[in-house]
């Protein structure tokens, strides 16, 4: 069926019009510019704490939001990556069953042409250059260890496109290692949380995944590392949880991708 | 001066951009075919994509600025636009390559040496 010009000049007349009446009503109703240059409550509290090292709630962080989820809700971003961690497992559980049986590597030859490949090849160290500067500056710049495990999953994926599912398998990215790799940083940020813990069995009062010192507190990580360059500013535990946290959600995709290319080369045949 | 050259290049490769920006949205909405709308839509990549970002990086190496700023801003201009160069050919290609295997949509073209290789059986590599 062909539709009509005049039926498209109506939707376009339509959509124009419900736009320009809500930016009307916005306009007017003054919503756009409230409270634009002021901060109010929690915001407030969060903003004016947490990169402020002069004040005794700092975190001495300077990108709030990954402040927030590892050092004012440490214990919550632990719980989700737990979730994630589990769901990693009920998949390999579930998928690799009959991956064991007779495992089918495919090489990518039948769908995949040489530019595909070249213009892998290029793009892949770029990916992992800049998902690793996305975690390793997660506590200054926009980011975090979740954002660049996931910026890194795409050069696995590119990977498995192009070159097929044995590529990766004979260069070190197999199941039970990825696996490793993955329980072993979910354990690792566990731990770091804990430490605070034990310095509590013996000195006073410590909070669990407390980052840095604290009015009632003393126990701190580092967060300035002086070196022969200059200070070096690593946020305390922040910096640590972001490099474990990329490990983990990194060695995470690529083994849930892994897994499902396998069964996508598969095919139909049992 | 030659920031006034610089200035008005980026200007002028910007406005491209734009002018072609629009000419891949009316294509994408006019041809009939999937592969002549792939077509478009590389030229919306390509044509919008790469030129306004060259021309930014022009730009902005012509402001009255800090050289560190200057070189940060276009560095970044110049590596998207090198990755988009890059990906956004290989990308359709690859799309239209898989498209014609999969039969999905058959092309309406003359002569189409992928299905004669194909059918000798070449068509595996």
């Amino acid at each position: 069926m062909r539709r009509s010009k005049s039926f498209l000049a109506i939707c376009l007349i339509t959509a124009i019009s419900i736009v320009l009446i809500l930016a009307f009503l916005l306009n007017i109703s003054g919503l756009t510019t409230y409270g634009v240059n002021e901060l109010t409550g929690l915001a407030k509290l969060f903003v004016l704490n947490i990169p402020d090292p002069t004040k005794p709630w700092s975190s001495h962080a300077f990108e709030i939001v990954t402040a927030i989820l590892w050092d004012q809700r440490g214990l919550d971003t632990y719980f989700e990556t737990s979730v994630l961690f589990l769901a990693i497992v009920a998949s390999v559980a579930l998928l690799s069953y009959y991956g064991r049986r007779h495992v089918h590597e495919g090489t990518g030859d039948g769908y995949t042409t040489m530019i595909v490949k070249v213009v892998t090849k290029l793009v892949v160290p770029i990916i992992a250059v800049v998902s690793a500067s996305i975690a390793i500056h997660g506590h200054l710049t926009p980011g975090g260890g979740f954002q660049g495990g996931s910026v890194f999953v795409v050069a696995p994926v590119l990977m498995l496109l192009a070159y097929g599912s044995r590529f990766l398998s004979s260069r070190g990215f197999n199941e039970l290692r990825l696996l490793a790799i993955r329980a072993l940083s979910v354990t690792l940020i566990f731990v770091v949380g804990l430490l605070p813990v034990l310095y509590l069995l013996t000195h006073g009062t410590a909070y669990l995944f407390q980052n840095t010192y604290k009015p009632d507190s003393a126990f701190t990580y580092p967060y300035l590392i002086p070196t022969p360059i200059g200070m070096i500013l690593t946020a305390g535990s922040i910096m640590i949880y972001n490099i474990l946290e990329f490990f983990a959600v990194a060695a995470g995709f690529t083994l849930a991708i892994l897994l499902l290319t396998r069964e996508f080369e598969r095919g139909d045949k049992k | 001066m030659i920031d006034w050259i610089l200035f008005y290049i980026g200007l002028a490769l910007t406005l491209l951009g734009g002018v072609m920006d629009l000419i891949a949205s009316i294509g994408f909405f006019r041809f009939k075919d999937f592969y002549m709308r792939l077509h478009a839509a590389t030229i919306g990549a390509i044509g919008g994509g790469f030129y306004p970002l060259i021309g930014l990086a022009l730009i902005a190496l012509s402001l009255d600025l800090d050289i560190y700023i200057k070189a940060y801003i276009s560095g970044v201009c110049v590596i998207a636009a090198a990755l988009i160069a890059l990906t956004a050919p290989a990308g359709s290609h690859i799309l239209a390559r898989a498209t014609h295997r999969s039969g999905e949509v058959v092309p309406k073209v003359v002569v189409d040496r992928i299905k004669e290789d194909m059918d000798k059986g070449d068509g595996e590599q």
